[in-house]
Formats: structure tokens, sequence, C-alpha cells
């Protein structure tokens, strides 16, 4: 590897003798890759001169349209943000026959990996955890868009790396990025992805809200769990994108019924299909989320829920559901003080746990968790 | 030279940024209208303090800001321990913002800001908007982006 503030050529013939171990990483979802075609792979291995591993993610830019907007891996090099994965270089890789060009850019290697990763090992995330990891990364996306004048434009849960710091998360994979013109524009690519936005296909054109507008799905995967990624093919997304309808079937992307109302309201404006009534910026968007009122609920039995009191330590409430003759659910608050779990609100009846009755229990029991 | 200017208001940090403006009838040039950032009240108060910093340092960083200035309080005495811990977490947040960006920082007294704006330093909530090249008050004007825009006219000065 040579060069660490420009693009150069990766004609050093020591490459591929420092690169120990290396191997490939992917996903084989279709619906979450963000270039199909060509070389897209993300490549880890042991930097054996610095003592580390490194991550290299090659693609072929030639396969995209408007390539000429990407900014110089220079610029991209200057980024250095709490929340951002930065770009440490940038090659040209040699040995693939024009039109193909494929470049690499070498960044730190993170080994919790990304959200998806995390998913799709199981990990599951309390409310304030999805919180803090959106906010984590919209706090590197304002970087981008404010600071620097970049659109990401391949915002997703697989480019979110999840720290073992304070840092909590970045926003990684710059790969795609794009400079904003001065209408405060940048062009679409042809990436459609589980997380598109409607204008990729549309209007072509991304804003900040276009990069805002993933954060609805990011945040609906931390509190519900992965998505049937098997089920989405590209061609599906690019079909739903072509109706305008969100990639994600209304089914998939239905929050857990404890969901807070502030989340709610918070991921609803995020997904608005017209871009100007999403949060314009990723630090509204953060401010929304800071004043947001949430509480930790686990299912700890099946059919029972509990969360701790924020302010209070050891107290706990809880929201169970019993199932009567006739279908319905029948929703009982309780709060566990010194002593035992006492009742603490009256019960409410709900024809499904999906339905607004439901929610409803739940969010006067947040409001409780959240009591002083 | 671009300038930050914080009040603090019942644990709310009203934060107004601003250059130097080349009218003679304007105070200082403002770059956007005060913006408000309250500390996330779901966190424990550790994570409470470094997200409020992280925060202030965002929004001091994407403007640039190379001071900052506090309002001094008037008030000295009859705190209740509730209001005091929030303003001293909130200042704390101010300082550490500005620390992790290698900002300055300094507290100003309202006597100094009334000067400078000369308008009485116990009412600086009530500077006219128009001073700043608004027609008519913007948000949080009254509740701490006067005082704060204030701030940023001594600080624009020294």
């Amino acid at each position: 590897m040579t060069g660490h503030n420009a693009l150069t050529e990766s004609s050093d013939p020591d490459d591929h003798t420092r690169r120990e171990r290396e191997r490939v990483l992917s996903l084989d979802f279709e619906c979450l890759k963000s270039i199909p075609e060509g070389i897209n792979e993300v490549r880890v291995w042991w930097d054996k001169l610095l003592d580390c591993y490194r991550v290299g993610k090659r693609f072929d830019i030639s396969s995209l349209d408007h390539g000429e907007v990407l900014p110089e891996p220079a610029t991209l090099q200057k980024i250095r943000h709490k929340h951002v994965v930065s770009v440490l270089a940038a090659v040209n890789v040699k040995g693939f026959s024009a039109p193909l060009r494929v470049i690499e850019l070498i960044t730190e290697y993170y080994p919790r990996g990304s959200i998806t990763d995390a998913l799709l090992s199981g990990e599951t995330f309390t409310a304030t955890e999805a919180v803090r990891i959106t906010q984590a990364a919209l706090r590197g996306l304002a970087e981008l868009h404010e600071v620097h004048g970049i659109a990401h434009r391949d915002v997703k849960s697989g480019n979110i790396l999840l720290m073992q710091d304070s840092s909590v998360a970045k926003i990684a994979d710059l790969g795609l990025a794009g400079e904003f013109g001065a209408n405060g524009t940048v062009p679409a690519l042809e990436n459609p992805t589980l997380y598109s936005p409607l204008e990729l296909i549309t209007t072509k054109s991304l804003t900040r809200a276009s990069d805002i507008y993933p954060f609805a799905l990011i945040l609906r995967e931390l509190l519900g769990g992965a998505l049937p990624y098997e089920k989405y093919s590209r061609s599906d997304v690019v079909s739903r994108l072509s109706r305008k309808m969100s990639p994600v079937s209304a089914e998939d992307a239905r929050l857990p019924v404890w969901t807070p109302r502030d989340l709610r309201r918070i991921i609803t404006k995020t997904g608005q299909r017209a871009q100007q009534n999403r949060y314009q910026t990723a630090r509204e968007m953060d401010q929304a989320l800071s004043a947001a009122m949430i509480a930790d609920w686990r299912e700890t039995e099946p059919l029972v829920w509990e969360a701790p009191f924020r302010h209070v330590p050891g107290r706990q409430v809880q929201v169970s559901a019993k199932k009567k003759r006739n279908g319905d659910y029948v929703l009982s608050t309780k709060v566990r003080r010194n002593a035992g779990w006492r009742k603490n609100a009256d019960d409410i009846y709900a024809p499904k746990l999906e339905s607004a009755d439901a929610r409803r229990a739940f969010d006067q029991a947040t409001v409780i968790a959240n009591a002083r | 030279m671009r300038v930050a200017g914080v009040s603090i208001k019942s644990g709310q940090v009203y934060v107004a940024v601003a250059e130097q403006a080349n009218e003679p009838h304007l105070l200082s040039l403002p770059i956007q209208p005060p913006i408000r950032v309250l500390a996330n009240d779901g966190l424990d108060q550790a994570h409470r303090l470094t997200d409020l910093a992280d925060r202030l340092q965002q929004d001091f960083h994407t403007h640039n800001v190379e001071r900052i200035g506090l309002v001094a309080t008037r008030m000295h005495a009859n705190w209740k321990y509730t209001s005091a811990y929030e303003r001293v977490l909130a200042i704390s947040a101010v300082m550490l913002a500005g620390v992790e960006l290698d900002i300055p920082y300094e507290e100003i007294k309202t006597e100094r800001i009334g000067k400078a704006v000369e308008h009485p330093a116990k009412d600086l909530e009530h500077i006219s908007p128009t001073a700043f090249g608004w027609d008519s008050p913007p948000k949080y004007w009254t509740a701490g982006g006067a005082e704060a825009f204030g701030a940023t006219v001594p600080l624009l000065a020294s």
C-alpha cells in the first residue's frame, strides 16, 4: 500500500506480502448490497507492519453513474470525527481491465462489526441503546453534511459500526459519498437498497433529508430485530420504489408494540415519503431523539414486559397481556416497589397486540417509568 | 471571527452564533437564529453531561466557532439545589465542548454585555431583535436567545 493522502496505484510489490490472514467479509442478502455488479468486496487483513487489522472496501466505480461527483479521497481522508470511520488511504487496484475502475478505501477494523452483523448474530438492543446508536450515527452524518458538504448516499445498518468505547457508533463507508451542489442536492446513484428513499428512483436528486430517511428503518431494526432480508431481492426493492412504495413491507416495518410514542412519532417523521416532511438535518433528528421519553422494555416471559424506572433505582413497571376467550387481550400495568407488584392503572382491552389500544397501555406505562 | 454566546435558563442552553457585522446599525451579524439545546432527561446523570457536551461540541464545530462566552448569572444566592445542579451541569457541558475543540471560553457578566449593547444589564432578554437584523423576535428570543446574542457583542469587540 502506498500513499495516505491521495488516490494512488497499488503498485508496491510488497503490497500482498504485507497482508496476512486476509479474508472477505460479506453478507449474502441482495437487498443490502449497494453495488450488485462488478467488484464489491470488503476485505479484512492483518497489517504486519502496523501490527493491526485493516479493512479495505473495493468497488468498481465505473459501474456507477455520476462517478464524477465522488469526493476526492484526499477530502475523505481529512474527515476526522468521533462518529465517522476515518479513511486512512485509498488506492487504485491494478489488475482489472478497462472499463473497470476498481478503488479500495482503507479504514481501521472494528471487531464488533455493524448493526446488521449484531442483529444477525442475535444481539438485541434496549430503546436507550437504540437511541444512543442512532444519535451517534446522526452526529457523524451531521459532520459529513454540515462541515464537509458531503452526502453519504449509502446510509444503512451495515454501514453503522458499533464501538466498544464511549463513541458508541460510527458511520462508515464513504465510498459512495458525493458532494452537495450549491442548491443542496447531489445526484442519486443506482444503488437501491432496503434503506433507499423514493427520490432515488423518482427525482434521482438527493438532499440531506435523503440521508436521514434510512434512520427510520435502522431504528426499526434496532428496536425490533433483524428483518427477513432474504425475502427481498434487488428487483423487489426497485419495483416497490418505482411504485412509490417503501422498499420494506408495512408488516416487516411494524414496530414492537412497546415502542414509546415519542419514538413512533420520530420514526414516522423520518420515514416520510415526501422529503420536505422529514427532518431536514441530522441535528434536528438528533435533538428530537434527545427529548424523547422512552423506557427500556424487555419481554421477561411470554406476554409479560418489564421496564426499569428511569429515575428511581430498583423500581420497575410491568405490562402483562392475557388473552380472553373472545380473542381480545386485557393489558394490566403494575409497578414493583419494595414489597411486590401492585396494580398501577386501569386495565386496557385490546383486540390485537398490535392495536392502538395495546400501544396505549405501553404509552401509559412508559410515562410511569419516567416518573421521578 | 465567529463567536458563540451562550445563556442558560432553567437548565436549557441557548446558543447564538454570530460574527462581526459590517452594517453600523447591527450589533453583530447572526449566522442563524438562536438554537436551544436540551439535556437528555432519559440518560443517567453522567451520560447526560457527556451527551450534552457532545451535542454542543457538534454545534460549535459545525459553525466554526472560535470563542465561547457564557452569560453570567445575576443570581448569587438562594439557589435551589436542583436548579443549581442543572445550571452547573449545563455550564460543565459548555466548558467540555470548548475544551474538546480547543476554543477559548469565558464567562461574561451581564453588566459588560449591557454596556456593549447599550441596554440595562438586568433586562437583557428585552434587547431589540432589530439590533441583530430581525424585524420580529426569532424563536427563543426572550427565553434566552437575546442574552446569548448580547454576549456575542463584547466577545467580538474584545
